[in-house]
């Protein structure tokens, strides 16, 4: 009886030694909750100012934008250190790179919507990369983000179609979807 | 009925050494400092059951320079998959045949 519970524990075993060294867990449900509640206050701030101009809106984006990833940066290394996860390092550099791969050719692709007055499609961009990005990066971090990723590809489906409420997917997916996964993933990985 | 017991390969009996090879067949490189880690356990140990799979031709070692530090990566090899492969399939079916 006792060697089939050492065969289980062995099989157990293999399984958390193959999790552990390939996927990222640090990601910070904190940083998600905090990252959303800036994109609300980033377009009421936008409504509230009457933004309009096709430069200051991007202005606005893209600083949003780099808050947004230094706080999600910062909150899940310091989750690292506190985990005493020594491999931060590996399956982190693993993580990030696969992550910035969409998120990079994204970015250069919103630049040139942006030059060329095409400001309306942006969001829908942003959208669509940064789910395409999660999507992408999931294999190497908590499952959780792939269901994200998958509905920030589909509010960036909606903007592309209805550029009209372009901003208000944006903020929908930025915004509530981040405070909504990061609250999930706080409760399911944190606590 | 065949006797799973049998099929179990002996090399794979320690947990250090069963650790190794899961690390192994998941990643495609790894050196020694991410092994230390990931197994939490001393130098000299990870280094013994290493070379005891070398020896059995289960895993490949690749020495190299990156910079002026010396660097030890590790990899499976093709007989190394198959033989854990195999491994895992009999431990599957021990817990199966018991139920």
């Amino acid at each position: 009886m006792s060697q089939e519970k050492e065969h289980l524990q062995a099989i157990q075993d293999i399984k958390i030694m193959m999790e552990r060294s390939t996927k990222f867990s640090s990601i910070s449900g904190k940083a998600g909750i905090v990252v959303g509640m800036l994109a609300v206050i980033v377009f009421a701030g936008i409504k509230w100012f009457d933004v309009t101009t096709v430069a200051s809106l991007f202005v606005v984006m893209v600083g949003t934008l780099m808050i947004a990833l230094s706080i999600g940066l910062y909150l899940s290394i310091a989750k690292a250190k506190k985990d005493g996860a020594a491999i931060f390092d590996t399956t982190a550099k693993r993580f990030l790179v696969q992550f910035f791969i969409p998120l990079f050719v994204g970015g250069i692709l919103c630049l040139i919507f942006a030059c060329q007055n095409q400001i309306g499609y942006i969001p829908a961009m942003m959208l669509i990369f940064y789910g395409f990005a999660l999507v992408h990066a999931s294999k190497f971090s908590l499952d959780t983000i792939k269901n994200l990723g998958y509905l920030e590809i589909v509010a960036g489906l909606i903007a592309a179609a209805f550029t009209q409420y372009g901003m208000w997917c944006w903020v929908i997916g930025f915004g509530v979807l981040h405070i909504i996964y990061g609250f999930i993933i706080y409760t399911k990985y944190e606590k | 009925m065949k006797n799973f017991i049998d099929t179990l390969n002996k090399a794979f009996e320690s947990r250090i050494r069963l650790g190794i090879m899961s690390i192994l067949m998941v990643n495609d490189q790894v050196d020694f400092t991410m092994l230390k880690e990931l197994l939490q356990i001393t130098d000299g140990n990870i280094a013994s059951h290493i070379s005891g799979l070398e020896k059995l031709g289960y895993v490949s070692v690749t020495k190299q320079f990156v910079g002026k530090k010396p660097n030890t990566s590790y990899a499976v090899t093709k007989a190394g998959k198959d033989a854990f492969a195999k491994h895992i399939q009999a431990l599957e079916q021990l817990i199966q045949t018991k139920k």
